[in-house]
């Protein structure tokens, strides 16, 4: 325990790693997307939130924290997938809603929290994937700002 | 292979896994939309199987014409045909119309290069290959000033509607200025000379009405000359003045209802500190002409047609002198129609906040314009200020000719069963051929009992017609026309509730205008111009009426149609009866006192508790303790085909029914958006279904016709019929065999959006027009879906918006042309499309007194009804309203997520039964979907090639993704072990 308290002080020492940048960006936005979903997600099309698209990306944030102190490549890769899946099942649950909007007959727009939940959710994987390819080393953990290992 | 690492490993087993995922998704999406995919890739989920059986070949409709280039060609001819009927003769000042062939013509204003041949939304039609106008007038022998059209050509219009920030739309025209047109276009005018034709349009569609403010018209709203337009027409009234034109013809091309001052000679107009003076010679409303209507036009332009069509609504000089625009324009700042509810924060919807009320009562268009007329001539206590010809510029059923004609041999003789047949010879005393309409009005008493019991009457009301053959000059025709004494019944609401014949003194009239059989009315009444008529009349063309009749409360308190008892159904849906009403209340014009009651102020309504609660959506069910849970999945050997001409009662539907599963019938009447999937185990085929009041939407070659206004001017049966046989047969020729037609909600105002894909302001001429539609459509074996019931008559705020009116003005108004369109000994329509709105609090379709009291009981309709548009509208759809009548939501992805939570209802699922077996009647009996089926056919599910090819791009990516996942961490588990046995 005493070990693992110290590393993460070490990691909020030491950590400024463009990696860990984007991966720290896309636990953040995963949870912004989660807050507007949450917030805004109930409309006249879906009265009801979806469960799934809530656990998901619970998920998603909970391993990105993790990722956060433990950079792991290969995970940050798993973590991509996941956030993308995320964000399409959230798409797809609104495929009524962007489906009359597209469609234009009542002349409804997209709201600015659905639109706000999209750009999250984007972001939340993009950033995710960006923070994987740039990683050099495969367990991130313990690196000082020059990337070296502590 | 260096390359073979486990950084490529790691790209391509991500990159596979991410193309998984993305096609996993594509494909649920894919197959969520499958009916509509299917359609637009002309696939099928289903294959008919059959045997070699000769009843394969079984045919139960037939179309009249095969293949795409016949039924286009058919339809074109059609087109035109009814164009040609229905285009109306506005005004022709010493004879100005028609042209010679050869005479020179200019073609003025942007909407004449970008003419209006139909409208948006879902009557939207592809008009880029049809003949443009300059091509028809050539055409038609007239040479057009090429300098003007190029210059148009190059700045076509700008009309458009945008949306303001909370949503609201503004149209405009954007027209260009007389300073903007370069010198050479306004020269050209001057050098080509002849005749200047002047086209007018206004474009409109569904899910807007038509801007009554902010727009660009000189009166603020859309449907007026704007100053551009009336600059432009001055400048032409000073070349015709100077001499250097021979005359003026304006085209109104719009299916909308357009503000006519202009017609007046020597119009003189206030614009922008501006004075202009406009003077037109002719005027034709041509409406929106569909794909063959632009030659029609032509063809009347240079006398090769002779105009016979006669106007369905009244044009006015001001667009908001009707009661009904009054309170329009009272209700809201933005000048949009629906009101918002006080304390509306009650409330869990926005949908559910807003609220319009029918005040008018029965009074909508010439009900209104003619009936005060009449009080003002007869001195009526409470008629108050009102000058007739200051509002109304054409009555409705006004229409000119080339010829003219005479009447004479007026006569009315009482038939056996108590019906009038009134008889009236017709001469054409001109120089050409022509056709003339034939109008007949009755004028009912209004009594002592009307006045205290809010029984209103109109003092004209439409009750037949008929139109003369092709007259040559000199020729005559005697037209007998029966009115059916049911015609003369009132419904009172207030005093028996139900329908009553009250004794007094009845009239029926002919004339060539409501207006003009009210004077001869009047006439007869010995009312002169002395009185304050604007002209004479002619009394020999009146008759007084049913002096037999005394007061019967019992003939027509039952159906005629189904002997059901006809009482208040609709108390919920008027104000001033609705029990949850609290301290709201309203006022409904009343000719007892014009004055008093027209509209001055808002209508504020405040949501009570009631309220609240009625407008909530998703309602519990309340059980049947009779309702037996339906049997599923049974083997009974039987197929849909074996059951047609099987009446609805019999057993063995119940036998058909059993063999479905629960989820055949839930998909079947949840996924009713465009069409239905194939049913296997009762061999139901898979069944398109597409929109278009004036065309099949997805037409092989954009068939289309004008707008249903035109057709309705036509006053002529037989053409509507063969208008609506032709866009059947354009329905079958592209797999579709339901169509979301005809519209037959009312012409309430000039502004309400959809007005293009209604008939007209009157309900008798827009329910036998629908009738005879629906017999066309439905002989070729495609189920129309009329719609909308009920009382969508504007589109504001239509998703869910509260419409409160009293039961005499739903009943003899607003149901009276879905009355006429689904009643067996009428248009006997097997399809329903509800509506988006409310009555009251209730969504209609959620209404079992208009679903089953009213629509099936009363009206006798033996089909389905199916909803608009269900695109997860949860808001204000209910899957209760299954247990109030309601059949089929339209909903081409089944996305609803709370049907399942009625599921456990037995009365629901007894429910969702009914509606089945609903739908499976009309399918096996009335569509032509059931063409070659045999009982020894088959439908078997296939997979499409698209579903095909989603799967196999889902199991290979996912396949290599996990290939490549594997070998990568083989790699990452061979790299460890070799860094393992470094470090010993």
């Amino acid at each position: 325990m005493h070990a693992f308290m110290e590393r993460i002080g070490h990691m909020i020492r030491h950590k400024r790693s463009i990696p860990f940048l984007f991966i720290a960006l896309g636990v953040a936005f995963s949870a912004a997307m989660l807050i507007a979903y949450a917030l805004t997600g109930i409309s006249t099309f879906t009265p009801v939130l979806s469960t799934k698209v809530i656990v998901m990306e619970s998920i998603c944030i909970d391993i990105g924290v993790l990722l956060v102190l433990f950079e792991v490549k290969n995970g940050k890769y798993g973590l991509y997938l996941l956030s993308l899946w995320t964000w399409l099942e959230f798409l797809f649950y609104e495929a009524s809603y962007i489906s009359n909007v597209l469609v234009g007959i009542d002349g409804n727009q997209f709201s600015i929290g659905f639109i706000l939940t999209v750009i999250f959710g984007l972001l939340a994987w993009v950033c995710t994937l960006i923070s994987a390819i740039l990683q050099k080393q495969e367990l991130g953990w313990h690196t000082d700002p020059t990337g070296k290992e502590a | 292979m260096k390359w073979l690492n486990k950084r490529t490993w790691r790209t391509l087993a991500v990159s596979f896994l991410t193309l998984a995922i993305v096609v996993s998704m594509v494909g649920e999406v894919a197959n969520a939309y499958a009916p509509a995919l299917n359609f637009a890739l002309k696939t099928s989920s289903y294959k008919v199987v059959k045997s070699d059986d000769e009843q394969d070949d079984a045919v139960y409709f037939e179309a009249g014409h095969q293949g795409t280039e016949a039924v286009t060609a058919y339809g074109k001819a059609v087109s035109e045909e009814a164009e040609a009927e229905g285009m109306v003769l506005l005004k022709n000042k010493n004879s100005a119309l028609p042209l010679s062939k050869g005479d020179s013509v200019s073609t003025v204003l942007q909407s004449a290069y970008s003419f209006s041949y139909g409208s948006s939304g879902s009557g939207a039609i592809d008009a880029t290959k049809y003949t443009n106008l300059k091509t028809a007038l050539e055409t038609a022998g007239l040479a057009v000033n090429t300098t003007l059209w190029d210059f148009y050509a190059a700045n076509p219009s700008r009309q458009a509607v945008t949306y303001s920030r909370k949503g609201d739309p503004v149209y405009k025209v954007n027209a260009l200025a007389w300073a903007d047109y370069s010198e050479e276009a306004r020269s050209s005018i001057h050098t080509t000379g002849g005749t200047a034709i002047v086209v007018v349009s206004r474009l409109g569609g569904e899910g807007a009405d038509l801007s009554t403010k902010k727009s660009d018209g000189y009166d603020g709203s859309y449907l007026s000359l704007t100053a551009e337009e009336i600059e432009i027409l001055a400048e032409l009234t000073s070349m015709k003045k100077a001499g250097e034109l021979d005359g003026i013809v304006v085209l109104i091309n719009t299916a909308l209802v357009f503000e006519t001052a202009f017609l007046q000679d020597d119009w003189m107009v206030e614009v922008n500190g501006a004075t202009y003076t406009v003077d037109v010679d002719a005027c034709l409303w041509v409406g929106n002409v569909g794909m063959g209507g632009v030659t029609a036009v032509a063809k009347t332009l240079v006398g090769e047609v002779n105009p016979s069509g006669k106007l369905p609504d009244t044009y006015v000089k001001d667009n908001f002198s009707s009661p009904a625009m009054a309170a329009w324009v009272l209700q809201n700042t933005t000048g949009t129609y629906a009101a918002k509810y006080q304390n509306s924060e009650l409330l869990s919807s926005d949908a559910q906040t807003r609220y319009g009320v029918y005040t008018e009562g029965i009074y909508v268009g010439y009900r209104y314009y003619e009936t005060r007329y009449e009080d003002i001539v007869l001195g009526r206590p409470g008629a108050g200020h009102y000058d007739y010809q200051s509002v109304v510029s054409r009555p409705f059923g006004y229409g000119l000719s080339y010829t003219a004609f005479e009447y004479s041999d007026y006569s009315v003789a009482e038939t056996a069963d108590g019906s009038y047949a009134v008889s009236v010879k017709v001469t054409n005393t001109g120089d050409v051929s022509g056709k003339e309409v034939v109008q007949i009005y009755l004028q009912k008493p209004y009594t002592e009992y009307d006045k205290a019991h809010g029984v209103e009457k109109a003092s004209v009301e439409l009750c037949g017609f008929d139109k003369t053959r092709m007259l040559a000059p000199g020729e005559s025709q005697t037209l007998t026309i029966t009115v059916d004494r049911e015609q003369f019944k009132t419904y009172d609401a207030n005093g028996y509730k139900t329908y009553i014949l009250e004794a007094g003194e009845y009239y029926l009239a002919t004339g060539t205008s409501s207006h003009d059989a009210l004077n001869n009315i009047l006439a007869l009444k010995g009312k002169t111009v002395a009185d304050g008529m604007d002209q004479d009349g002619n009394a020999a063309l009146a008759s007084l009426v049913g002096q037999d009749i005394t007061l019967d409360t019992t003939t027509y308190a039952v159906s005629s149609e189904t002997g059901e008892e006809i009482t208040n159904r609709l108390d919920f849906a008027d104000v001033n009866k609705y029990e949850g009403r609290g301290d709201n209340a309203v006022t409904y014009v009343s000719r007892s006192d014009w004055e008093g009651t027209f509209p001055k102020e808002a209508i504020t309504l405040t949501v009570t508790a009631q309220m609240a609660e009625d407008l909530k959506t998703m309602k519990a069910i309340t059980e049947d303790p009779e309702a037996e849970m339906p049997v599923y999945g049974a083997s009974n050997g039987l197929s849909l085909i074996m059951l047609r001409s099987e009446s609805y009662d019999a057993e063995t539907w119940d036998d058909l029914l059993d063999q479905m599963t629960w989820e055949e019938q839930r998909d079947l009447v949840m996924l009713a958006g465009y069409g239905s999937k194939g049913v296997t185990s009762v061999t139901l085929p898979e069944i398109k279904a597409q929109d278009g009041p004036t065309g099949v939407v997805d037409s092989a070659e954009d068939v289309s016709f004008p707008s249903e206004s035109i057709w309705a001017a036509s006053f002529n049966l037989e053409l509507i019929e063969k208008v609506g046989g032709a866009l059947g047969e354009d329905a079958l020729n592209v797999g579709v065999t339901g169509m979301y037609v005809p519209g037959v909600n009312i012409h309430r105002t000039p502004f309400g959006g959809r007005a293009h894909e209604y008939f007209s302001e009157d309900p008798y001429l827009s329910g036998v027009a629908v009738a005879a539609e629906i017999k066309g459509v439905q002989s070729k074996g495609v189920i129309p879906y009329v719609k909308h019931y009920a009382f969508n008559d504007q589109e504001d705020s239509r998703i869910g918006i509260g419409i409160w009116l009293n039961e005499q003005s739903a009943r003899e108004i607003y149901l009276r042309p879905f009355e006429y369109a689904v009643a067996p000994s009428r248009g006997n329509a097997h399809g329903v499309m509800s509506s988006f709105n409310r009555a009251g609090c209730i969504w209609t379709s959620a209404s079992s007194e208009l679903m089953e009291d009213i629509l099936r009981g009363e009206f006798g309709f033996d089909g389905v009804v199916l909803t608009d548009m269900a695109l997860g509208q949860n808001a204000y759809m209910s899957y209760d309203s299954f247990v109030q009548g309601t059949d089929l939501f339209l909903d081409p992805t089944g996305a609803q997520s709370q049907f399942d939570s009625y599921a456990s209802s037995v009365t629901f699922r007894s429910a969702i039964r009914e509606a089945v077996h609903r739908y499976l009647y009309v399918i096996a009996n009335y569509s032509a979907a059931m063409n070659g089926f045999s009982s020894a056919s088959e439908i078997v599910p296939v997979t499409p090639w698209w579903q095909m090819m989603l799967m196999a791009a889902q199991a290979s990516s996912f396949a290599l993704g996990a290939v490549s996942t594997a070998i990568l961490l083989l790699t990452l588990a061979q790299e460890r072990k070799r860094r393992s046995v470094q470090t010993c």
